[in-house]
């Protein structure tokens, strides 16, 4: 697994952790341990994702770094990412 | 008797009197039609109904205009007698014969209609009541592991492990054969 693919499979990992997270926290908007939970992992998936973007584009539109070029557009559509 | 709109849950907003005469009248209205000597159970309506009959319920002009097919006579439906489905009489989509005295749907039926006279509510009996515990924060698993079990919680791995159809569920497939 080269080194963008584990950055990808760190960002989905913990996306859906999050995810999880809300899900719970919908039902439990006062447990602070998931509260805790959440707050550690929106810190990682940020991370995750600040260092794919610096290295590999955008993963999301929001993550246009380049003032010269739309790079959304030349980046590997998500169907196209193990090809 | 009143209908409290105001309270939270369909149960809170009426009270059993007011559910029992809803479902009755509700029955009523599906299965006789007041004014119609020939049986038709549609809506009162002032329009056409669809059903080869014209007119409404209501009386004067009621005259039923059978077309074809029907063997039970009421409608003019051309179907099959065994598979005569008066969608107009209930609207439950089940295909039962539409027969003033055998439109009665048993509550096994699993068609939806509430118009059997085994129908637990309106022998007074409640109404079902769903049960489900309050989740806790507990045995979270790691990440990856969430990732393989495609939940962050341990007490919400139930594996599903299917099971060859024998062909008897409805679904439509040949029984066996995946």
């Amino acid at each position: 697994m080269n080194e963008q693919r584990k950055l990808q499979r760190m960002i989905e990992t913990y996306s859906f952790v999050l995810y999880e997270t809300a899900l719970y926290l919908d039902t439990h908007p006062h447990c602070r341990a998931a509260l805790e939970y959440y707050g550690k992992y929106n810190a990682r998936l940020k991370e995750a994702m600040e260092k794919y973007e610096s290295r590999f584009g955008p993963i999301t539109i929001y993550g246009n770094r380049n003032c010269e070029e739309w790079q959304w557009v030349k980046e590997p559509w998500p169907w196209e990412f193990n090809a | 008797m009143e209908y409290r709109k105001n309270m939270r849950t369909p149960l809170d907003r009426v009270d059993d009197a007011f559910l029992r005469q809803m479902l009755e009248e509700n029955a009523q209205e599906i299965r006789f039609g007041e004014a119609c000597t020939q049986r038709c159970h549609r809506p009162f309506s002032t329009e056409q109904t669809g059903c080869g009959c014209r007119k409404d319920r209501r009386g004067e002009e009621h005259e039923p205009e059978v077309r074809s097919g029907c063997s039970i006579g009421i409608c003019g439906r051309n179907r099959r007698a065994d598979e005569h489905d008066h969608e107009f009489r209930s609207g439950c989509g089940c295909r039962r014969e539409s027969r003033p005295d055998e439109h009665e749907h048993d509550n096994t039926s699993g068609c939806g209609c509430r118009n059997g006279r085994t129908n637990a509510v309106r022998e007074g009996h409640p109404l079902a009541m769903v049960y489900s515990p309050s989740q806790e924060w507990r045995e979270i698993l790691e990440e990856e592991e969430a990732m393989v079990h495609g939940t962050l919680f341990r007490e919400l791995i139930f594996p599903w492990y299917p099971t060859a159809c024998r062909g008897d569920n409805n679904c439509g497939c040949q029984g066996g054969q995946r």
